[in-house]
């Protein structure tokens, strides 16, 4: 703790696109420790640069137009250059990225960040970029102009970063910089200055024709949409095909070393049991979703980077804006498809309250991938598989139209928010269209990386306290093991003696509507850890030892002791319920209210409820 | 003076006043769309409201009018009178 109080501590800023967290990574090394500060999660992140047997701190902030802030993440830069973040200490530095392809708008905040007073340095990056359009920049009289060190940076090859690094420790060459206009200038002021500076500074500036003739395409009325439905089919197709192999080698793993642990033994001694089916079951279902989050976030982070996110931002703000919600609603929507936790997060990029509020409120009711075993089980057990025209598969038909709906009634949702709860604010949508560019490798893999390890933080200390308090009920009373009894009988008659199908019992009558059983009851409690805990609960209960979904004899067992209209019932009920403890918590810390986080606790289960209802009613009319 | 909104694809006008929330007006001010600025709408979204600008060497996406209104004027009226220059071409 005291060496990192002794460590100096720069800010490195920039306007959003400037290659900021390419620098960032470039500086301290992908394989730095980068530390999360606590109450912030996601940023800022602090990674430590290392230069001979020195090293300094780099706080990575979020990209700012200015210092007035109009989003939350905005807040958190403003709030961090100030010194007023918990947790941040105060800022010995700034290293200012001025993109050379954006110079106006990076010169507009360096005219207010100077009035700061600190030591400042200036990377100046994409100089390749603009050199290929055929422009002129001269640094040297940039240099001057702005009374600090600036000092250019060549792409990919990451020429300059050792100059870069050389200067960053010594703070001898950093300069407090003049101010060039006094802190009340007006907006027109600053950018008339920044004007007058790019004139001096850069010649036979032209758009990017690389980037104007993808527009033509990628924005095309007919053949941007075409383009963006491809896109969209490409990511859900990798989400699964690719992280697919990864999640079943975690889960083999995790029940391999559950198997280990219990060994044969009927009644495995307490600790062990706890080990096992506490301990590890539940460590074990937070990283069976790392490989999907991760590469959803690479795949996002792709498309952020190459600069097709703020296109498909714009394509489909007028469609979402029927909802109530706009083009940034996109982003958080499409990665909740993976996890609603990812998604709230980036929903700070939302400018206007009503709706940053009501994407976060709707992001939940996207199919996360905590549903999808509890869907492939009842799925595959209920619906009779048929080939649709030769091709098309009955029960992935289902499945799909299961994804669809979600979204669909998100919408709907949205709609009527914006129209009773959340009018009180207008849209506000604008977002700048970067360049497009190729992105690296390495950026992608390190931010992935980082949202990975946030997610296992985030949700996996709630899964698993949840999954060790499941564990206590489900194993308290003892029971003792009759003689020649199996092991999932044993389990079977433990589990139905417990606490756990006291409480299962003793909450049934409430879904007494839709007929859910107390075993069905029991797995929608253990699904507030994770909703995937549905399919394990249910194996436990019908002493078929398997928490696979795909696995027959839990299938046969679901089968024999579900009545179909139940089974559809409980479709219905996962597809709206909020159950997920972790998503409550983080709606919690993102809406900064329990009174919103309560609302949507309730809205959802309320419709989850009367979904379940109709269900039964409808399909137990339709099958007898 | 005409609404941007209204400004076929392609034609350069010059902002004359920005109107909306105090918020977003000064935002658009720091991305650079200050009173004076040449712009001109490179296409409209398939159903309209949602616009991609161009300015200087910018481009920026805004949903017109909701977000924000800019109402511009013909660049050919004026053109005696001086402007910031936005870049040397």
């Amino acid at each position: 703790m005291t060496r990192q109080r002794l460590r100096r501590h720069i800010a490195l800023v920039g306007v959003p696109n400037s290659g900021k967290t390419t620098l960032f990574n470039a500086l301290t090394g992908a394989r730095k420790k980068v530390a999360n500060y606590p109450g912030v999660t996601v940023e800022p992140s602090v990674g430590i640069v290392q230069h001979n047997a020195e090293s300094l701190a780099l706080v990575d902030l979020p990209g700012v137009y200015s210092l007035s802030p109009k989003s939350t993440d905005e807040d958190i830069t403003t709030a961090a250059l100030g010194g007023t973040l918990d947790r941040i200490p105060p800022l010995d530095g700034i290293l200012l990225i001025l993109d050379a392809t954006n110079l106006e708008k990076g010169l507009f905040l360096f005219s207010q960040l100077a009035s700061l007073q600190k030591p400042m340095l200036i990377a100046l990056t994409m100089i390749d970029e603009i050199k290929r359009r055929g422009a002129l920049l001269d640094d040297m009289t940039l240099e001057s102009q702005l009374g600090v060190r600036v000092v250019p940076i060549v792409g990919v090859k990451g020429i300059g970063i050792r100059e870069l690094k050389a200067l960053l420790f010594d703070p001898q060459r950093w300069h407090v910089p003049r101010e060039p206009l006094p802190l009340d200038s007006s907006p027109e002021e600053r950018v008339s200055w920044a004007r007058n500076v790019v004139a001096s500074v850069l010649r036979n500036d032209q758009p990017d024709e690389r980037t104007e003739r993808l527009d033509q395409i990628l924005l095309h009325p007919i053949w941007g949409f075409v383009a963006f439905a491809v896109i969209m089919m490409l990511i859900f197709q990798s989400i699964f095909t690719w992280s697919q192999p990864l999640m079943d080698g975690i889960d083999y793993a995790f029940s391999v070393l559950r198997q280990k642990i219990v060994g044969d033994s009927v009644a495995p001694p307490l600790l062990l049991d706890f080990l096992a089916n506490g301990i590890i079951a539940g460590v074990g279902s937070v990283l069976v979703f790392a490989p999907q989050i991760f590469v959803l976030m690479v795949l996002v982070t792709f498309l952020e980077d190459s600069g097709y996110m703020a296109r498909a931002a714009f394509l489909v703000d007028r469609i979402l804006g029927v909802f109530g919600l706009q083009g940034r609603s996109f982003i958080p929507l499409l990665s909740s498809y993976a996890c609603a936790i990812p998604g709230i997060l980036s929903a700070r990029m939302i400018p206007s309250f009503a709706e940053r509020m009501a994407t976060m409120l709707v992001a939940p009711l996207m199919t996360c991938s905590a549903r999808l075993p509890v869907y492939t089980l009842l799925i595959a057990a209920f619906v009779p598989e048929r080939k649709i025209g030769g091709f098309l598969s009955s029960q992935a038909l289902i499945l799909a139209s299961l994804y669809v709906l979600a979204a669909v009634i998100g919408l709907v949702i949205a709609f009527v928010l914006r129209r009773t709860l959340l009018t009180d604010d207008r849209t506000l949508f604008f977002i700048e269209f970067p360049p497009y560019r190729m992105p690296q490798w390495r950026n992608l893999m390190v931010r992935a990386t980082m949202r990975m390890q946030d997610f296992v933080q985030t949700a996996g200390t709630i899964i698993l306290a949840i999954s060790m308090l499941l564990w206590a009920l489900a194993s308290f009373p003892r029971v003792e093991p009759q003689p020649h009894m199996s092991a999932e009988e044993y389990r079977r008659m433990q589990l139905e003696q417990s606490y756990a199908a006291q409480l299962g019992r003793t909450i049934a009558p409430l879904f007494a509507p839709m007929h859910f059983d107390w075993h069905v009851t029991l797995g929608i409690i253990g699904s507030f850890a994770a909703r995937e805990v549905f399919v394990s609960v249910m194996g436990q209960l019908y002493a078929v030892g398997s928490d696979d979904s795909s696995n027959s004899s839990l299938r046969a067992a679901v089968q024999e002791q579900l009545a179909p209209p139940v089974a559809f019932a409980v479709l219905a009920f996962y597809m709206f319920a909020l159950q997920c403890m972790s998503t409550v918590a983080v709606l919690r810390r993102e809406t900064g209210s329990w009174k919103w986080t309560v609302f949507a606790f309730i809205y959802m289960f309320v419709l989850a409820y009367i979904a379940a209802v109709g269900t039964y009613n409808i399909t137990h009319a339709l099958l007898s | 003076m005409l609404s941007l909104d209204a400004l076929p694809c392609g034609i350069s006008a010059r902002v004359v006043s920005i109107e909306g929330m105090p918020s977003v007006v000064e935002r658009m001010k720091e991305l650079g769309l200050v009173e004076g600025t040449i712009v001109s709408v490179v296409r409209r979204s398939l159903f309209g409201g949602t616009v991609q600008l161009r300015y200087g060497s910018s481009t920026l996406a805004v949903r017109l009018p909701d977000t924000v209104a800019f109402y511009v004027e013909s660049v050919h009226h004026t053109q005696q009178v001086a402007l910031p220059e936005v870049h040397a071409a």
